[in-house]
C-alpha cells in the first residue's frame, strides 16, 4: 500500500471519528470535519463538472471543433449564454436577466413533467391497480415429452404429464422454475422459463435432453402485465393473491376517503377514513422501518472502513 | 428498577448499544440467513436469462454518502453480467459518483480478470464502457432514446489494471468504433436489454418516466433503502427487479454465490434491528406505565 493511500486512509478515519463525536455533543472536530466536507465536495463537483461537462461540452466544440468533424458548433453560444445569465442572480441590479434561463427551465420542466408522470406513475399504477384482480389472463407452458419415467416439476408443483404433451395456464408473466427429473431421482433440467401474458412457452424433452423452443424474451415480458414471481410461494390462485387483491382494493379506497376532504368525517365516510389512517399509518411504519435499515447501513458501512481498511483487525 | 425511570435515560447510552450491537457482530460471524425477496430474485433471474452479450446500461445515481448501500449491490449485480457474458456500459448522472461508476465496473473486471486467460480478459471499450458524468439527469435520459453517442460524446479516461499494472485509458470518441467495439452495437435504448439506475435520488423517477414508460426499456432498480417502499408499487409491471439497500444487496450476493462485504454487513444490521425493536418495547411498556402512575 503506497504512503498516499496510507495516509488517506488516516484522514478519512480521522474525520470519521470526527463526526461521530458529535453524539457525544457538538465540539470543534465535528465543525472541522463538517466544514472539510463540505468544502471537499464542492471542489469535487467543480473540478467534475469541468472536466465532463465545460470542456468537452462547451469549451473544445465552441473553440477548438467537434472531435471527429472538426466542425464548431456555434449554436452552443446559446446555452453558454443562458447559462451565464443564471449567474446574475448574485448581482441586485442584473438579476432580472436569470428569469430568461430560469422560465426555459421551468417550461421545459413542466411540459416533460406532465406528460411523463401521466405516463408513467398516474396511468399505469391506476391500471395496476384495477388489473391486481385475481381473475387476470395470464401465460401458459407447454411440456412436450415421449418419456414416461419422468418427474416434472413446475415451481415445485408436480405435474407429470400423463400422455406425450401437458400444457400448464394460468402462469404468471414472469418466470418459472422447471425441473425435470428422473424417476430414480437424476437431475436432467431445472431452470427458469420466461412467460408473458396471453403467450404459451414451449418445453420439449427427447432422451435426456431438455430443449426450449420458445419462451418469452425478456423485454417482451416487461410489456405484460403480471404478477409477483410464485416460485417457492406459490401465489398464483392462492389465497394470498385473492388476500392480496382484497388489501389493495380496500386500502387504496379507503386511503382515497381519508384524503376526500369535500364531506366532513362522519358516519361512514368518518369510518372509512379511519381505515384509511390504518393503512396509511402501515405504509408510514414500512418507510420507517426501512429508514432504520438505511441509516444503520450507513454506520455498518463506516465501522467495516474503520475495522478493515483502517485498524486491519478484520479481513 | 423503576422501568419509568428508563423514559429519562441519556441518549448517548443508547448509541453506546447501538454502536455495540453493530460491532460485535463483526467478531462473532452468526451468518444470520437473509433469503431472497422476489424483486431480488426477478432480477437476477432476468439477467441470468439474457442471451450471452447482452448490453445492460447501469448508472450510478448516488455519492460516497450511499457507498455503504449501493456499492455493494452495483458490484454484485456487474459481477453477475459479466459471468454471464454481458457487456456493461456505465454511465454517471450523479458528479460525485464519478469515483464509484469507475471503480464498480473496473474492480469487478480486475478480480475476474485474475482467472481468465488472456483473450478472456475483460477490457474497456470491448467488454465495459465508462462515459463519465453528464449533467441534466432527465435531459440525459431522455437524451439516450434519441442517440447515445451523441449524448456522451467521449468515454471517460479511466485507470485500468492491465497485467497487473495500472494504465490510464484516455477519453475516446464514442464513434471511434475501432478503439470502442462495444460502440458498434449502440445506438439508442433498443441496444440496451436492461437499464439498472443505482441511485440515492429522485432521479429513479425520470428512468420509470422516460427510459421506462417512454421508450418501453426494461429498468431493475437499485435504491437506497429509504426510497425501497416507494417503488415497490411499480414491480413487476413498471420495472423488471428491484434491490433495496443492504438487504438486498445482500441478497444478490447470495443468488450470485458470492458473499461479500453487504452479506458480511447483514448480521451487524439484524443486530441492530434486534435491539432498536427492544429499545422501542422497552419504550412503550415504560409510557404505559407512568401513564397509568398517572
Amino acid at each position: 500500500m503506497s504512503p498516499v493511500v496510507i495516509i488517506g486512509i488516516w484522514f478519512a478515519a480521522g474525520l470519521t471519528l470526527c463526526i461521530y463525536s458529535f453524539l457525544y455533543k457538538d465540539n470543534v472536530f465535528y465543525k472541522i470535519a463538517e466544514h472539510v466536507y463540505v468544502g471537499s465536495s464542492a471542489a469535487y463537483i467543480t473540478v467534475v463538472a469541468w472536466y465532463n461537462i465545460m470542456v468537452p461540452q462547451v469549451i473544445r466544440p465552441l473553440f477548438y471543433g467537434d472531435v471527429n468533424t472538426g466542425q464548431h458548433s456555434f449554436i452552443l453560444i446559446i446555452p453558454t449564454i443562458l447559462g451565464i445569465l443564471m449567474l446574475t442572480r448574485f448581482s441586485s441590479k442584473y438579476s432580472w436577466l436569470s428569469r430568461i434561463p430560469m422560465s426555459i427551465v421551468f417550461g421545459m420542466g413542466a411540459g416533460m413533467a406532465i406528460t411523463g408522470v401521466v405516463q408513467a406513475f398516474i396511468i399505469p399504477q391506476i391500471k395496476d391497480t384495477i388489473a391486481n384482480s385475481p381473475v387476470i389472463k395470464i401465460g401458459a407452458m407447454k411440456i412436450s415429452t415421449d418419456r414416461k419415467d419422468l418427474l416434472i416439476l413446475l415451481d415445485n408443483k408436480d405435474i407429470t404429464p400423463k400422455g406425450n404433451e401437458i400444457t400448464v395456464g394460468n402462469l404468471t408473466a414472469t418466470q418459472h422454475m422447471l425441473i425435470v427429473k428422473e424417476s430414480a431421482g437424476k437431475l436432467i433440467f431445472a431452470k427458469p422459463i420466461l412467460v408473458a401474458s396471453g403467450q404459451t412457452s414451449e418445453v420439449a424433452i427427447e432422451k435426456d435432453e431438455v430443449k426450449v423452443i420458445k419462451q418469452a424474451d425478456p423485454k417482451d415480458m416487461a410489456k405484460f402485465p403480471g404478477r409477483k414471481n410464485n416460485f417457492g410461494f406459490a401465489l398464483s390462485n392462492s389465497l394470498f393473491l385473492n388476500l392480496d387483491f382484497i388489501l389493495v382494493f380496500i386500502g387504496v379506497l379507503t386511503t382515497l376517503f381519508y384524503f376526500y376532504f369535500s364531506t366532513p368525517h362522519t358516519g361512514v365516510v368518518g369510518k372509512l377514513a379511519k381505515v384509511g389512517i390504518g393503512f396509511i399509518m402501515v405504509s408510514f411504519g414500512a418507510s420507517f422501518g426501512f429508514t432504520v435499515m438505511a441509516r444503520i447501513s450507513l454506520l455498518i458501512g463506516r465501522v467495516q472502513f474503520l475495522l478493515v481498511d483502517w485498524l486491519h483487525l478484520i479481513k | 428498577m423503576d422501568i419509568v425511570k428508563l423514559m429519562k435515560i441519556d441518549r448517548r447510552i443508547l448509541f453506546v448499544f447501538i454502536f455495540l450491537s453493530v460491532l460485535i457482530p463483526f467478531f462473532l460471524k452468526c451468518n444470520i440467513p437473509v433469503g431472497e425477496s422476489p424483486e431480488t430474485e426477478a432480477l437476477f433471474r432476468y439477467i441470468d436469462n439474457l442471451p450471452e452479450g447482452s448490453i445492460i446500461l447501469i448508472s450510478t445515481d448516488y455519492d460516497m454518502a450511499s457507498r455503504p448501500e449501493l456499492y455493494p449491490m452495483a458490484k454484485a449485480i456487474i459481477r453477475h453480467a459479466f459471468m454471464k457474458g454481458h457487456k456493461i456500459v456505465s454511465i454517471c448522472l450523479w458528479p460525485n459518483g464519478v469515483g464509484l461508476a469507475e471503480n464498480s465496473v473496473t474492480e469487478v473486471a480486475a478480480k475476474l480478470n485474475e482467472k481468465r486467460p488472456e483473450d478472456k480478459k475483460l477490457r474497456h471499450g470491448k467488454d465495459y464502457l465508462i462515459t463519465g458524468y453528464r449533467a441534466g439527469v432527465a435531459i440525459v435520459i431522455m437524451s439516450i432514446g434519441d442517440s447515445f453517442s451523441r449524448t456522451f460524446g467521449t468515454c471517460a479516461s479511466i485507470t485500468e489494471n492491465i497485467d497487473g499494472k495500472k494504465t490510464t485509458i484516455p477519453s475516446i470518441s464514442l464513434d471511434d468504433h475501432h478503439r470502442l467495439p462495444i460502440m458498434k452495437n449502440i445506438k439508442n435504448y433498443d441496444s440496451f436489454k436492461l437499464t439498472i439506475p443505482f441511485a440515492a435520488g429522485a432521479s429513479v423517477d425520470a428512468w420509470i418516466e422516460f427510459a421506462g414508460a417512454r421508450y418501453h426499456q426494461p429498468v431493475a432498480l437499485g435504491v437506497t433503502a429509504v426510497s425501497a417502499p416507494r417503488y415497490y408499487p411499480f414491480f413487476p409491471n413498471q420495472i423488471v427487479g428491484l434491490v433495496g439497500g443492504l438487504k438486498g444487496a445482500a441478497e444478490y450476493e447470495n443468488l450470485i454465490k458470492n458473499p461479500d462485504w453487504a452479506t458480511k454487513g447483514m448480521d451487524a444490521q439484524s443486530a441492530a434491528h434486534i435491539l432498536i425493536i427492544l429499545f422501542i418495547i422497552i419504550g412503550n411498556i415504560a409510557y404505559f406505565i407512568s401513564i397509568k402512575k398517572k
